[in-house]
């Protein structure tokens, strides 16, 4: 502002002063011009004539106000009035009032009145302005800026300055901040890396931009903060302060982290995860193994990489048959719809291996297919144990088809498996049974004993090894015996029971024959006794009683009667010695050749008296041819005799007895058909079995035996015997087949039954 | 139906099929003065049961036609028969030693053969006994 200055002295120089001061105002580049008090322009040179716009001539001895009216009401009249006045110099700017230029006016009194002295000052009242506007952005920068602003004074180690920012997120108020020792705030590294940037800096060298310091908050909180640090030094090279701009970068950190830890696991699962790491890309060239897949298949990176998928790990057809090459087009084209695969691989030297492959696209921003991921599981051992366990299925099934026990497998209470054996016992068809309750397959008797059973292998009690079940049909019939084992297994991972039950229904039906057989020796002992009895009580009561009376009478009346059963008695015995023979093989025969018509007539003669007593009509029907058989006579009139005298025990008064013999082919045949009281069906099968015919209706003429005699005697001459009846109360019929001696036969043989 | 007058004879039915065993008991119990009548099956034994008064039975459990049981199970269910005792007349059968719960029909056993005193001793005791 004191740049020139012009003094009054000079001004008040007249004559040839006047013309050096006069050629100095005219030369210079600041605006003169005299004001006397009158307002009128007395003098302006050449650079204020130029301001205003005219040539001095025309300016000088104007009046001013007339001349600028514009500056009436104005400061400037103000300021000029003033000083003109009160003759106090003043100086000010003013904004340019007949151009766009500011000038920066100068007033001084003078004896003549007044000087105004202007400079223009637009340049540097632009720069100042823009100073200004700089100044201010750069405290609201300062204040309002998202970084943390502030500047330090090494000397004093102090805060010179703090933005809002900076105490936002220190948390400090900014009090406390200019309070603190800056340094403070960074923990040892953070300052031991301070220092090394203002040395790098001293030395000449530029540092590094943002370095990143753990700024600790008043909450002990730790701010990543990336700092951009200028420095400022004295005239000794001295660093005076520092501005810092400091980045929050915590978040962008954490970011990093995360983005770090994600890659970094990302990194671990490909290296040392035990699956194997594929990328093909869409032409089916592999572009990234991990080392497992490499170790797996292996090969080296360089040689698996940029090879088609097929050929080198893929054979162009699996064992089964599969072509593969399609299956790697299908899975490029689609590799989501094959997300997971199992298929065969192979080996650099072709071994071939199972894997279990997760497919899944690699897509591109835009979503279009770039490379498909495999990652696969060697499933190879499985697939082993696998096909071992489907052949110990095999196995097992085979065992079980075959077996002649039904095997079952419960589970949860329903039939998961049942063997063909049960199936085919049941007569069920396998829908029938498979996903039913067990119960389906055993008789409802049962079904109490077993539940107790299951109850008791719940609350861990002693179950019997064995128990005997009864099966059921498919229509609900019994459907056999079992002996029924069970045990606890585990089946398709879960556990299950597994029965096994032995077919013994063979043996409890002989079981029941045999206690049956027992049942009808002893039905037979106690029948025998009664037989025995029956007569000897006949004979002692009456022998006594005749003894006891022993009058003529009573012994003519108790004779006969003791006879009579002394003789029953005997035949009774007969027959238990005969039957006691043959079935210990000591019955003996000495046939001669006889014709069975000629045995016959003999045997219906022997009994026609009797027949004709009961009033029974007794024929016999001879033929004419001859039929030649071996035969110990005494044996065979007692067989013919048996069959004779059950038919008239058994056949009531006015029935009839016929007796017929024929010839059938090499056989002899004799029939004795009666109008008796016949066999129920239920007996015939039985009729020859001496323990099983013991019945009272068959006992009527005592144990029995004869018939079975009969048939062993029959029996030991190579013949057999019949019976046929139509039922109870229509007669029977029973047939004796002999064989007929052959022409040249006439030697005597002796049959015996061993 | 017990005796009811002590001078009167007591009626005793003998039910037993074989004729020869029937007569001698006859005989010997008719020598004693009783009353002896014979069935030789058990539905003439009912029969004769239902047409006249009787004191006593013997009865033989093997008959033709029906068990002897049925005979003893018939009496007692039947109101003027149920209090007629009824001597078992019969073989000796292990399986009858056992407990079987017919034997409470009956009043006594007179095992076959039989001894004549033991016959009629059995049958005076019975015919003594008061009615069931």
């Amino acid at each position: 502002m004191s740049t020139h200055h012009y003094t009054a002295t000079h001004a008040e120089d007249d004559g040839p002063g006047l013309s050096l001061v006069t050629e100095v105002l005219e030369s210079i580049s600041d605006g003169v011009c005299l004001l006397n008090p009158e307002w009128r322009i007395t003098y302006v040179n050449r650079c204020a004539a130029a301001y205003l716009g005219l040539a001095p001539a025309d300016l000088i001895g104007k009046h001013l106000w007339d001349s600028y009216p514009q500056l009436i009401g104005t400061e400037i009249e103000q300021y000029l009035r003033a000083t003109m006045a009160t003759r106090q110099p003043r100086d000010f700017d003013m904004p340019a009032l007949f151009n766009d230029r500011w000038q920066h006016v100068q007033l001084s009194p003078s004896p003549e009145g007044m000087v105004v002295c202007f400079r223009d000052i637009t340049e540097q009242k632009t720069m100042a302005q823009a100073l200004e506007a700089s100044e201010r952005r750069y405290r609201e920068l300062l204040t309002h800026a998202p970084s943390a602003i502030y500047e330090i004074d090494f000397r004093s180690k102090r805060f010179i300055t703090v933005n809002d920012t900076m105490c936002r997120l220190t948390g400090y108020t900014r009090d406390e901040l200019l309070a603190m020792n800056p340094f403070e705030l960074l923990d040892d590294d953070g300052r031991k890396v301070f220092q090394d940037r203002i040395s790098a800096w001293l030395a000449g060298q530029s540092p590094d931009a943002n370095v990143e310091y753990n700024v600790r908050a008043k909450d002990g909180h730790i701010i990543y903060a990336a700092l951009d640090v200028t420095f400022t030094v004295d005239e000794h090279g001295q660093p005076l302060s520092t501005t810092v701009v400091g980045h929050d970068i915590t978040q962008r950190r954490k970011i990093d982290e995360a983005l770090r830890e994600s890659e970094e696991r990302y990194r671990r699962v490909v290296e040392n995860t035990t699956a194997i790491i594929l990328r093909v890309n869409l032409q089916g060239i592999i572009t990234f193994a991990n080392e497992r897949a490499l170790e797996f298949f292996s090969y080296t990176n360089d040689e698996l990489i940029g090879r088609h998928a097929v050929g080198s790990i893929v054979p162009p057809r699996e064992t089964s048959g599969r072509d593969l090459a399609v299956m790697v087009d299908q899975i490029r084209a689609n590799p989501d719809s094959f997300h997971a695969n199992a298929n065969e691989n192979m080996r650099k030297n072709g071994e071939r291996v199972w894997i279990e492959w997760t497919n899944s696209g690699i897509y591109d921003a835009e979503g279009h297919l770039k490379e498909f991921l495999s990652v696969g599981i060697d499933a190879t051992q499985r697939r082993w144990a696998e096909e071992a366990l489907r052949e110990s299925e095999a196995k097992f099934r085979l065992l079980t088809d075959m077996i002649s026990a039904a095997i079952v497998i419960v589970q949860d209470g329903m039939i998961q498996y049942a063997n063909p054996f049960l199936l085919q016992r049941g007569g069920y068809r396998e829908a029938e049974v498979i996903g039913q309750p067990f119960q389906r397959v055993i008789h409802p008797d049962y079904h109490a004993m077993l539940a107790e059973r299951y109850r008791r292998r719940l609350r861990g009690e002693p179950v019997p090894e064995h128990d005997e079940v009864e099966g059921v049909t498919s229509s609900g019939e019994h459907g056999g015996w079992y002996d029924f084992h069970s045990t606890v297994i585990s089946y398709q991972g879960r556990p299950a029971v597994l029965i096994t039950a032995h077919d013994i229904t063979e043996r409890k039906r002989m079981e029941q024959a045999l206690l049956e057989a027992d049942h009808a020796k002893d039905e037979f002992l106690a029948v025998l006794s009664h037989e025995l009895q029956t007569p000897l009580t006949s004979m002692l009561g009456w022998s006594a009683e005749a003894l006891r009376v022993g009058t003529p009478e009573m012994m003519a009346t108790a004779m006969p009667i003791v006879h009579r059963n002394a003789l029953r008695q005997k035949r009774l015995i007969t027959d238990l010695l005969d039957f006691s023979r043959l079935i210990h093989h000591k019955m003996h025969l000495i046939p001669v050749p006889l014709d069975l018509g000629e045995q016959a007539t003999e045997a219906v003669e022997n009994i026609r008296q009797l027949a004709v007593e009961r009033q029974l009509h007794l024929s016999y029907e001879p033929t004419s041819v001859p039929l030649p058989i071996l035969t110990d006579p005494a044996r065979m009139q007692q067989c013919i005799g048996n069959l004779l005298n059950n038919s008239l025990k058994f056949t009531q008064e006015g029935g009839s007895i016929t007796v017929r013999c024929r010839r059938d082919g090499d056989h002899a045949i004799l029939t004795v058909e009666d109008t008796g009281r016949g066999i129920p069906p239920e007996v015939l099968p039985a009729i020859f079995d001496v323990f099983r015919q013991v019945d009272r209706d068959e006992r009527a003429g005592g144990l029995g035996l004869g018939l079975a005699v009969t048939r062993g005697i029959i029996e030991l001459h190579d013949g057999s015997i019949r019976a046929e009846s139509a039922g109870q109360g229509r007669g029977s019929t029973f047939t004796i087949t002999l064989p007929l001696t052959p022409v040249d036969a006439g030697e005597s043989t002796v049959y015996n039954n061993k | 139906m017990n005796k009811v007058d002590e001078n009167m004879p007591n009626t005793i039915l003998i039910i037993e099929d074989q004729d020869d065993i029937a007569a001698l008991v006859a005989l010997i119990l008719g020598g004693e003065g009783y009353t002896v009548i014979t069935a030789p099956c058990g539905e003439e034994g009912l029969r004769q049961l239902a047409e006249q008064a009787v004191d006593l039975v013997l009865l033989d459990l093997m008959l033709p036609d029906i068990d002897g049981w049925d005979v003893c199970r018939h009496m007692r269910a039947t109101a003027p028969l149920a209090d007629i005792p009824i001597l078992l007349f019969t073989v000796r059968r292990t399986q009858l030693d056992a407990d079987w719960p017919e034997r409470a029909m009956v009043n006594g056993i007179i095992n076959k053969p039989f001894e004549r005193e033991a016959l009629l001793a059995m049958v005076q005791a019975t015919l003594a006994e008061p009615a069931a």
